[in-house]
């Protein structure tokens, strides 16, 4: 089924609250996901099957260390719903030295974050893990590398620096705005997670919670 | 020798003031509103209007499409008509069932689109559009009003007046769906089009094409009844109706979601009163211009109806205003340096707050060349101000909290009064509510809109962190031990740059009224009438007074929202 991207960020937003991302970082991964659609990525695939993860254990949050530095943990790769906000606070730093660290859990999600974070086109951005290049600043995407790993489920490092290359406002990807095709077990999947930050509806709260009474016929 | 401006320290009103519950739940429309900008784009460029196909039945049942034709892209309003039973005839967001069903179609739809549309579109929100519809509505008749409307037009009469007055719609719409809901398009694909760079002029297009559906599907009915004897109504009762809205809490949570747009809003409104204040003298003609409005808003006030009590003080307030206010023109106030402000300075000591607010909208009224420019300064992209500033040291963080937060500093959110609601989604068509948080379920699923308890929760913190790692710190390592906290850090880093992004009141306490959100979120559209039903949902009235499509051509005052009525 089609999508549109207002759908596809909202469903993603409120599937991250559903897993327990609280609000500021679940806003970010609605932003994140929509972003990577616009380029034709499937954030919405990334997002379900991470979240699946998460639901499982599978990875961790990512403990800062005692400098407020993020790094991975050897229980599981971090997850990218909170290291991409992350690494987004700390993109002024990168005149000073690139953020490298690992592994990481969903490394295509983590660019999501930047690509919508990204915003100047004198310093885009590159993204590294596993051979993938991705230069990237908020309305132009080039990928380059190694693309069978684009969609890795972890990797042990991730590199974020300033992007060395030139013309990219002239030579990137433009992003598409319209809607895309979701796969139907994917979307079902998101929706469940959203569905956990919906309150049931009662008869007395279906009366009282909006004030309208059952009906307002006029 | 006379002061100037400066030295009259006429300034914009501050958040303090004007961000507060109490105030913006009496704003009105002014001339910058939605429905008003929409209307003089259209008039500016030329666009023309037409009916492109009408098989309605005599049932009333059946399709009808309309067609608005810019310089450079026509869009259709197609119309679904149909019959409701009366067990399903209910205005909440819930019904399932509707009178009509509309789509605004980017460009002219072919048959296999009306095809599909004949499908998807009664479904509302159980169905699935795709990017060439822009906007998704359904509207039920105003069983107060319809079958008068048409019993009378059938037997060769015009309708009564005052019962006319008394509802001022045909139909009620009950959504208005834009921006990428249910699969119809996303605004960004519609943006950069001039037509639809504001904020909803979209939806308020597909509004104002509604109207002239509404009206033309009772007259449809009457001829079907009525036969040859049937009439038409008379242009100026037909005027009398817009379309109605009931209105609920789903504006609540949008007005505090979009800080940058509703701080673009606001500014532009405090904007346009500070040019008019700054202003010297009032010409002559302004004058005279002013005192008329004054007097038609005067006839307007009284044929404003509400059950609501608090609403009903309030009118009695305003008629009281408004003569006081005729005689302070009349006694020569617009006559002084400075007229405008004076007048604004004066309304603070004799008008209520509903007063003082529908001044704002009327002394802006007649300054078209010195506020129209701000229409287009509305509208922004939420995204820009995403991105929050990690290198901020917390001590920058928590003085910006304490400049901009005193407000929500000083409310002790452990009373159970001053957190007694929270705002929460149904799972039933995901109907915004508000709950008793200490009487029922869900507070655990409770939406971030409680901004104020938020950003105190985050100063407490802040201390703490700062105590132990010094408030030279910046705020990414700290959110990186407490994500909880992001949203409250991007909000106060936004606030700090945008003045009017806060609503600065407790949104969670017992004493908080919904329909304040709404009026102020309304007033921007250009709804009048309102007309509270309850704490949580108001009814609304949109483009009462103004042309129809098929009368655009030669009437096209801009002020029709001020009607001169008997």
């Amino acid at each position: 089924m089609k999508r549109s991207l207002n759908e596809i960020e909202q469903t993603c937003r409120k599937a991250a609250k559903g897993c327990g991302m609280p609000w500021g970082i679940a806003d970010e991964v609605g932003k994140a996901v929509r972003w990577l659609h616009m380029f034709g990525l499937d954030g919405c695939g990334c997002t379900a099957r991470h979240l699946r993860e998460l639901d499982h254990g599978g990875c961790i949050a990512g403990v800062p260390g005692s400098d407020g530095s993020l790094r991975g943990w050897p229980g599981g790769p971090m997850t990218p719903m909170l290291a991409g906000p992350g690494f987004c606070d700390d993109l002024s730093g990168l005149d000073e030295a690139p953020i490298e660290c690992g592994p990481i859990a969903c490394p295509l999600l983590a660019a999501g974050f930047l690509g919508q974070a990204a915003l100047s086109p004198e310093r885009p951005v590159q993204v590294c893990w596993q051979g993938v290049e991705m230069h990237l600043f908020c309305r132009r995407l080039r990928i380059s590398g190694r693309h069978e790993c684009l969609y890795a489920e972890s990797s042990p490092t991730i590199r974020i620096s300033h992007s060395l290359l030139r013309g990219l406002e002239k030579t990137g990807k433009c992003p598409v705005i319209g809607d895309t095709d979701i796969a139907p077990d994917i979307w079902d999947e998101l929706e469940g997670y959203a569905y956990w930050t919906y309150v049931e509806s009662t008869d007395a709260n279906r009366l009282s919670g909006a004030g309208a009474g059952l009906a307002d016929n006029d | 020798m006379t002061t100037s401006a400066d030295d009259r320290a006429i300034s914009l009103r501050p958040p303090s003031k004007v961000m507060r519950l109490e105030r913006m739940g009496c704003f009105h429309q002014t001339r910058l509103s939605f429905m008003r900008s929409l209307l003089r784009l259209l008039a500016d460029q030329g666009w023309h209007f037409s009916r492109d196909r009408w098989e309605v039945d005599a049932r009333g049942v059946g399709l009808a499409t309309y067609r608005a034709t810019g310089p450079e892209r026509c869009y259709s309003l197609v119309c679904l008509a149909h019959e409701l039973p009366p067990e399903k005839r209910s205005d909440r967001v819930i019904a399932t069932a509707w009178d009509a069903t509309f789509t605004l179609f980017d460009g002219i739809p072919g048959q296999d689109d009306i095809q599909r549309l004949e499908k998807q579109i009664p479904l509302q929100e159980a169905g699935h559009c795709s990017q060439t519809e822009l906007i998704l509505a359904r509207a039920n008749r105003s069983v107060r009003l319809f079958e008068h409307v048409v019993q009378a037009l059938a037997s060769g009469k015009q309708p009564d007046r005052e019962r006319i007055e008394q509802v001022g719609y045909l139909m009620r719409t009950t959504a208005v769906y834009g921006n990428g809901k249910f699969g119809i398009s996303d605004r960004e694909r519609i943006a950069q089009r001039p037509e639809f760079s504001a904020p909803f002029h979209c939806e308020l297009l597909a509004v104002w094409l509604i109207r002239w559906f509404t009206v033309e599907i009772a007259e449809h009915l009457a001829r079907s009844a009525g036969g040859d004897g049937a009439v038409k109504m008379n242009p100026d009762l037909r005027r009398r109706l817009g379309v109605g809205n009931s209105t609920g809490l789903g504006m609540a949570p949008f007005l505090v979601l979009h800080p940058a747009l509703i701080h673009r809003w606001i500014m532009a409104r405090e904007t346009a009163l500070l040019r008019v204040r700054r202003l010297e003298w009032c010409r002559e003609h302004v004058r005279e211009r002013f005192a008329d409005l004054v007097l038609r808003m005067q006839a307007g006030v009284r044929k404003w109806h509400t059950v609501n009590k608090r609403q009903r003080a309030r009118i009695e307030g305003l008629k009281e205003g408004l003569d006081s206010l005729y005689g302070h023109v009349m006694s020569g106030a617009l006559d002084r340096a400075y007229p405008w402000d004076g007048m604004i300075r004066w309304s603070e000591q004799h008008l209520t707050i509903e007063g003082q607010e529908l001044l704002v909208t009327l002394v802006i009224e007649p300054h078209a060349d010195l506020v129209d420019d701000l229409s287009a300064q509305m509208s922004v992209d939420e995204n820009e101000y995403l991105a929050i500033d990690g290198s901020m040291p917390l001590a920058r963080l928590k003085d910006l909290i304490g400049r901009n937060y005193q407000w929500a500093l000083a409310i002790d959110y452990q009373e159970k009064d001053q957190s007694s609601r929270f705002w929460y989604y149904s799972e039933e068509k995901l109907e915004p509510r508000v709950g008793e948080r200490y009487e029922e379920p869900g507070a655990d699923k409770e939406h971030p809109l409680a901004y104020g308890r938020d950003v105190k929760h985050l100063a407490r913190h802040l201390d703490l962190f700062m105590s132990r790692h010094g408030d030279s710190v910046p705020a990414a390592r700290f959110l990186r031990f407490h994500p909880e906290h992001r949203h409250s850090v991007r909000r106060v880093q936004i606030t700090s740059v945008l003045d009017y992004a806060e609503i600065r009141d407790n949104l969670i306490g017992a004493d908080m009224v919904p329909v304040d959100l709404l009026r102020c979120k309304l007033s921007f559209f250009g709804a009048s009438c309102f007309d509270p039903r309850s704490d949580r949902w108001v009814r609304i009235n949109m483009y009462q007074h103004a042309p129809f499509p098929d009368e655009f051509d030669w009437f096209r005052d801009d002020d029709w929202i001020y009607p001169r009525l008997a």
